[in-house]
């Protein structure tokens, strides 16, 4: 069993971009863990819970922080992270990846997180709990993240920003996206991303400088 | 802050943490999603097994003697039933009312001898939004107006003769879930992990109440008293360890003297500033 193991990873191995492979023997590099990953995937395709625990385990902090900078709601994000990785738990035994897991798992989250926009806008509640500190301060009861200080900082000020800067600045900044990416998730050209960028960094820089001088 | 950089340093500094208990509960439902998977067969197949077991003389006499013992089983668990809240209609009663009217008392806790306390009363339309008077030592401090269908929130220190206002995007007012509306918390408590209190008075009523912990670094616990009759919340109570100067300090937040369905004018949601207030 461990052998043929052992050959479906070499085998898999063969397949890896020539980049991937000129970083198995670095120790903690960006190989290892696309090495990881595709050994937790094959795992995960097999059924095992051990190898969805670790992907979990590895990856929602990170889907979490995009997801509440970029909805600037801890709920939202909550929800949506919950409904990317029931998703991928749902694809077990027929996921197939070309590209990275973490890059997948980012791409289903602003996935997510657009489908929830368009549903908002056909929702008539109000929430507000952003717009102004309330007589009820407690946090919310259930939540899964607590955030930071600066976190809590940075998805205000990213919530005063149109979506679109918002999602480059997050996708750029958090996710080390390329530009190139970018505009082919945003489906516009590189020079708008670019504007995208340079306008919301700027905004992001006063708002935010105004928080400290406060 | 001076370049791109220094936005790319404060998302680094931007963490967060997770409630361990919380983490696993949604694991738990994420791996189930998992084993729903594992667990599916065809349709087909579960066709296919239907009609080899009804073709069974002896196998649909079972069943039919399976289905009767079910029923009868039901009817006498039905006739033993007690009355009392049904904790699964209660958020839903509440979310069908339009209008509320609340009170709210927050208190906090700096050291044995230095609590802050203030009051608030509380006017929720669904047609209008929230409006919020609160009290500090007696006197009216803030008032504060909710206005998601004219997408905009004003804050007015009468005392200071000072106003805010604050327009929301279409996605601030789309969000759904507002900690002034005690919908929210019922939702909370109620679709937690709760026990039940038992019975009891307030002022009058006959209550029935449930209390559910909040795990994590908050650590703490809510109550919720309804009504026998009505199924309507009497009172929530919150107490809980929140962040307050830099501190993690004791909360206790109660909402109380609950008016449902009462009519509320439009009046009672248009900020009517006057002209001698300054804006903050």
């Amino acid at each position: 069993m461990a052998r043929l193991f052992l050959c479906a990873l070499y085998k898999k191995q063969l397949f890896l971009k020539k980049s991937e492979k000129l970083y198995i023997k670095t120790p903690g590099s960006v190989c290892n863990r696309v090495m990881e990953d595709k050994l937790l995937i094959w795992k995960f395709n097999q059924g095992s819970r051990e190898a969805l625990r670790r992907i979990y385990d590895k990856y929602h902090s990170h889907l979490l922080k995009l997801a509440v900078v970029l909805t600037g709601d801890m709920y939202t994000a909550e929800d949506i992270v919950q409904e990317v990785f029931t998703h991928f738990a749902q694809s077990s035994g027929r996921f197939g990846l070309l590209g990275s897991l973490k890059s997948y798992l980012i791409t289903s989250t602003l996935n997510c997180v657009r489908n929830q926009r368009r549903n908002n806008r056909r929702r008539r509640l109000q929430s507000l709990d952003k717009a102004e500190h309330v007589p009820s301060t407690a946090r919310r009861p259930d939540q899964w993240a607590v955030l930071s200080e600066h976190l809590e900082d940075l998805s205000d000020a990213m919530a005063c920003l149109p979506y679109e800067q918002r999602e480059v600045i997050t996708l750029r900044t958090e996710a080390n996206m390329t530009f190139r990416r970018i505009a082919s998730l945003q489906k516009t050209s590189i020079s708008t991303v670019h504007g995208r960028y340079r306008y919301g960094i700027e905004k992001l820089r006063s708002l935010l400088n105004s928080k400290v001088t406060e | 802050m001076k370049s791109a950089e220094d936005i790319k340093r404060y998302f680094q500094k931007s963490t967060l943490s997770t409630n361990p208990e919380k983490h696993e509960a949604i694991f738990e439902k994420i791996q189930c999603a998992q084993d729903q998977l594992k667990t599916t067969t065809p349709a087909s197949y579960r066709l296919n097994l239907r009609r080899k077991i009804m073709k069974s003389p002896i196998t649909k006499l079972s069943a039919a003697t399976v289905i009767i013992i079910a029923v009868l089983t039901g009817i006498f668990l039905l006739d033993n039933s007690t009355t009392g809240v049904a904790w699964g209609e209660v958020l839903e009663k509440a979310e069908q009312i339009p209008t509320v009217i609340f009170d709210t008392t927050v208190e906090i806790t700096y050291s044995e001898s230095e609590k802050h306390q203030f009051q608030a009363e509380n006017y929720v339309a669904a047609d209008y939004g929230i409006r919020v008077n609160i009290y500090h030592n007696g006197e009216l401090g803030t008032i504060q107006y909710k206005l998601p269908h004219k997408k905009v929130v004003y804050v007015i220190r009468p005392l200071q003769k000072k106003y805010k206002r604050k327009d929301l995007s279409d996605e601030q007012v789309a969000l759904g879930h507002d900690r002034d509306d005690p919908r929210m918390w019922v939702k909370a408590i109620t679709s937690g992990d709760y026990s039940e209190l038992g019975r009891a008075d307030i002022n009058g009523v006959i209550v029935e109440g449930i209390e559910t912990k909040i795990t994590g670094e908050a650590n703490g616990v809510m109550r919720l008293w309804v009504d026998v009759e009505t199924n309507l919340p009497v009172r929530i109570e919150v107490e809980e360890l929140g962040m307050e100067s830099g501190q993690m300090r004791p909360h206790k937040f109660v909402m109380d003297n609950f008016q449902w369905d009462v009519e509320l004018d439009e009046s009672v949601f248009e900020p009517n500033i006057p002209p001698d207030y300054e804006q903050m």
